[in-house]
């Protein structure tokens, strides 16, 4: 075993922020925000992780069988609550854009400009 | 910046980024190694302390209880904003009759949508009221729970329509029974704190590991989430439902 | 003592609650008042658990009663040093006066304004409060959803959604890049607890450390609106409510300066340490270039909101500088300099928020001599804006002093300058403004710019009572500012920014359980330079107001005008208004920042 799966997440939330930044479309752009926050929970779930282990619920194993961290998954379980959330509100904000401007292309929203 | 301008510098500092980023990751012990010592000793002693088999609950819900209760939060202050900036412009609207124009009426539904619909919401309560109710013995608990619970607004929504879903689950009730789940975690941990002289700290029997009334405060806490998560996604489903009653044309204004 | 701390969160969090369940039924009077208590009671408790921390030492409280066993933590704590109480009791002042202020405004919706206020005042001061790295990404992330909502508050403003939408996306661009550094500093040492992983980490640093601290800071520096992440402040200023902006630009801003301190001092000064020259180097960098560039839009702009929150972008560049000396008498300085600034920022903004109200817009060419009518509101913001050029007894001039102490003892006297010049600049944008809007004064804009539109009134225009009820809090903060400068504070903040950088006796204490150690009493701090500096600081504002308003009698003018028109194009161009623009500078703004710190750390 190496660093090399750690990638995977860097991957994720890079491609994340290159979608945000060429998006043309608003909803695609909150989705490309998701992407971006489900690296995060790809790298914490990765380093709690330990080969072979069982998850941390103790009611059918033994509480001396080598287990994960439960840590990192109580963790993952609030960051995909904040995403979920922030996701939701962002799809209202966009929603009412469109209601205003006729239009989600971030080009044409210009403005504010200053 | 013109799109293939920001294109390119996008793609330049997100290379430059991964760099850096992996410059750091290629130090992280191997994968499959957990060095710890936080999640080991809590695997350790969460079944101990707290009687509960449910290590990840425990941390949710008792060591690192504030975090869940500033997450309670975020979802409270979401779905607040959420009404806000959707309900504005059609304040008071909601409960009169509403134009249906753009609608899919109750004629094109077909009739397996609907029954699988009606069949689906009990499944639905069934399945998430256990899930929510039993976080300190199996994975689960009230915001896991909750949020398949909720699915039943949307269940209603689409095999029965917008007005049962409106008569059923009126924004006027669940918005004060979400604030009420919010409210009830920071009530529990201000008793707590007069009971036992810390916020969240545990001040009731523990009982025994693996019983339905045990670990102490977990299952109130997670009484509490369930309901304010519940609630508060019925709210968004109904926030949502509510957009489908416009025309989208009738409100767009086009600004030069 | 320490049950104050976890209360200071949960009666405003309970008030919110409340508001928002009794919203539709209970008299707004009652609402107001139990708003108006329950963040009143929360600025004392942080005030209660700051001085008890001077006293006795830093008041800690374990959540769930869990103490730490054989030096690892189970829990999480609140960790009140006189800073972190002092900063949460300043969070829960200006959210007092923003209630009083915005009386007017949960009229008519529900509560919903005061449920996220309050919400959002919870999440700044267990922000300060907390000592847990991921339970402060949690109030990070609670104090952005609930200041996105706030701001998109007056969605049937056109353009509020958008601030907020552009707000919410770079902000939560930013939450991403702290938990990913979160995440791999506890993958290293296994704890959350800021003092424990200061302990795991020890004096060593490689990429991973690093790295963790340039992802970790970067995040912060989002929400601090350092240049080139700031590009979300102007346009959420410009869209929030008044009472917002206050809050916003007097303290949410700092919050993002203040995690950056806290990262450095209680986490990574013992890694990062023998780096600190390099840590130093690209935090001082980063702090010049927001200066500067906050200062030049600020000049720029008629929009008088923008103005104040370019200002801010300044000011928040300025600080960045301070705490980037890594030294604890610049870093106390920083810390004069938020109460100082909070105030002066915090009056201003009300003040526009009274034009708002009256005139239904805040352009200054729209309210080309308007101001006589309200002649004590002009001196009102002319003060503040001699108070942003740091002219004594603003509170300011006193933070500047202790920054530019720590500034020539890291010999960068050339940052002396740099930030007298901004800070001038900042000040002379405000007072151009005010020479415009009170005795019409200055060349006419020109033809071909665009005339923004006229603002949606936030409330109705306020008369008599109402008016007064506006007035009071603007008044009050600005006099409050100019009273700060005659408190002798700057000895005090010395010792307690010593405290709050002194590592090893925050993990004794949190860790181990040792003593608390009551503040020592500071260095004597004399501030006849600092008189004289601000002195300085004042003059330039009034001259480089003076040029914008007077210059076109100058027969260089028509040169002057080309060529200050060229150069501002190219600032201008980078504020496009375009969120997928400001998405694509935060991604090459982080990996500049990392790669910067990768390579002067080596």
């Amino acid at each position: 075993m190496s660093w090399l799966p750690y990638i995977v997440p860097a991957w994720i939330f890079v491609i994340g922020l290159y979608g945000m930044a060429t998006s043309r479309h608003l909803v695609h752009l909150i989705l490309c925000l998701s992407v971006t926050q489900s690296a995060t929970y790809v790298l914490i779930l990765m380093i709690g992780y330990r080969t072979g282990a069982t998850a941390p619920v103790f009611s059918d194993v033994l509480s001396t069988v080598r287990a994960t961290d439960p840590v990192v998954q109580a963790v993952t379980l609030t960051d995909i609550v904040v995403g979920a959330t922030v996701t939701a509100l962002l799809l209202a904000f966009a929603l009412r854009i469109y209601k205003t401007y006729g239009t989600v292309d971030p080009q044409d929203l210009r403005t504010m400009q200053g | 910046m013109s799109p293939r301008a920001r294109g390119v510098l996008a793609a330049i500092s997100g290379l430059a980024l991964l760099l850096v980023v992996l410059a750091g990751f290629a130090k992280l012990p191997d994968f499959g190694v957990y060095l710890g010592p936080y999640g080991t000793l809590v695997d350790e002693l969460a079944p101990i302390q707290r009687k509960i088999p449910n290590a990840i609950t425990a941390v949710n819900f008792d060591y690192r209880g504030l975090d869940t209760m500033g997450e309670e939060f975020i979802l409270f202050a979401a779905v607040a904003g959420l009404t806000l900036v959707l309900r504005k412009d059609r304040r008071d609207t909601t409960d009169a009759p509403l134009p249906s124009a753009g609608l899919r009426g109750r004629a094109d539904r077909s009739d397996a949508i609907r029954a699988f619909g009606l069949a689906g919401i009990a499944v639905t309560i069934a399945f998430g009221v256990y899930v929510a109710i039993h976080p300190h013995l199996t994975p689960g608990g009230g915001f896991q729970g909750g949020t398949i619970t909720s699915g039943f607004a949307a269940l209603i929504f689409l095999a029965l329509g917008y007005r049962p879903l409106k008569r059923y689950a009126p924004h006027q009730r669940t918005e004060p029974i979400e604030a009420i789940g919010a409210a009830g975690y920071v009530l529990v941990g201000v008793a707590t704190l007069a009971a036992a002289g810390a916020f969240l700290a545990n001040c009731l029997p523990l009982g025994a590991s693996g019983e339905f009334f045990s670990t102490g405060t977990i299952p109130v806490i997670n009484l509490c989430v369930a309901v304010e998560v519940v609630a508060g996604f019925v709210v968004v489903f109904g926030e949502f439902a509510d957009e489908t009653r416009f025309e989208v044309d009738d409100e767009a204004e086009v600004e030069p | 003592m320490s049950e104050l701390a976890p209360l200071a969160i949960a009666v405003p969090l309970i008030a919110s609650a409340a508001t928002a369940a009794l919203g539709a039924f209970a008299p707004r009077s009652l609402l107001a008042a139990l708003n108006v208590a329950a963040s009143a009671f929360a600025t004392a408790a942080c005030a209660v658990l700051a001085r008890d921390a001077a006293l006795h030492g830093s008041v800690i409280h374990w959540f769930g009663g869990w103490r730490p066993a054989h030096g690892v933590s189970l829990g999480i704590a609140f960790v009140v040093d006189p800073v972190s109480g002092a900063l949460a009791a300043f969070a829960g002042l200006l959210t007092t006066a923003a209630f009083a202020y915005a009386w007017t405004y949960y009229e008519k919706d529900d509560g919903a304004f005061a449920a996220l206020l309050q919400v959002f005042s919870a999440a700044l001061i267990g922000f300060f409060l907390t000592g847990d790295l991921f339970n402060m990404f949690v109030f990070f992330e609670l104090m952005s959803v609930s200041a996105y909502a706030l701001t998109g508050f007056r969605s049937e403003d056109s353009s509020a959604v958008q601030g907020a939408l552009s707000f919410a996306v770079v902000n939560s661009t930013g939450a991403f890049l702290v938990l990913t550094g979160v995440a791999i500093v506890y993958a290293r040492t296994g704890a959350l607890l800021m003092a424990q992983i200061a302990h795991s980490l020890g004096g060593a640093a490689d990429p991973l450390v690093v790295v963790a601290f340039a992802l970790i800071v970067a995040g912060f520096l989002v929400k601090a609106s350092a240049a080139p992440f700031h590009f979300w402040l102007s346009e959420a200023h410009a869209v929030a409510p008044t009472p917002l902006c206050v809050l916003f630009s007097g303290i949410m801003v700092q919050a993002g300066l203040y995690a950056v301190a806290r990262t450095y001092w209680s986490v990574f000064s013992g890694a990062l340490g023998p780096h600190g020259d390099g840590v130093r180097d690209v935090l001082v960098a980063f702090g010049v270039l927001t200066a500067i560039v906050g200062a030049v839009m600020s000049y720029a702009q008629r929009h008088v909101k923008r103005l104040l929150a370019f200002s801010t972008v300044s000011h928040s560049g300025l600080m960045l500088c301070g705490i980037g000396l890594l030294d604890p008498r610049a870093l106390g300085g920083v810390f004069v300099y938020v109460l100082g600034h909070g105030l002066v920022k915090g009056g201003l903004f009300m003040g526009s928020g009274i034009l708002l109200n009256r005139y239904q817009t805040v352009d200054v060419e729209a309210l080309r001599g308007k101001l006589r009518e309200l002649p004590w509101l002009a001196v009102v913001l002319a003060l503040g804006a001699l108070g942003l050029a740091g002219l004594p007894p603003f509170g300011t001039f006193v933070g500047a002093t202790l920054i530019d102490d720590g500034a020539s003892r890291a010999h960068l006297g050339w940052l002396t300058v740099i930030l007298l010049l901004t800070a001038a600049l900042t000040g002379a944008a405000v007072l151009n403004a005010v020479g415009r809007m009170t005795f019409g004064w200055g060349p006419p804009p020109d033809p071909r710019a665009v005339t923004p539109g006229r603002e949606n009134p936030e409330t109705e225009a306020a008369t008599g009572l109402r008016l007064v009820n506006m007035a009071i809090p603007t008044l009050a903060l600005i006099a409050l500012a100019i009273a700060f400068g005659f408190v002798p504070v700057a000895s005090t903040a010395v010792a307690a920014a010593g405290a709050f950088a002194d590592r090893t006796v925050q993990e004794a204490v949190v860790l181990a359980g040792g003593a608390p150690v009551p503040l020592p009493s500071g260095p004597a701090v004399p501030l006849g330079d600092g008189i004289l500096h601000g002195a300085i600081g004042g003059a330039l504002a009034l001259a480089l107001a003076a040029l914008g308003l007077f210059a076109d009698r100058l027969p260089i003018w028509p040169l002057l005008k080309r060529t200050y028109e060229t150069a501002m194009r190219i600032p201008h161009a980078w504020h496009s208004g375009i969120v997928t623009d400001y998405v694509t500078w935060l991604t090459a703004g982080a990996a500049a920042f990392g790669a910067a710190l990768l390579s002067l750390t080596r």
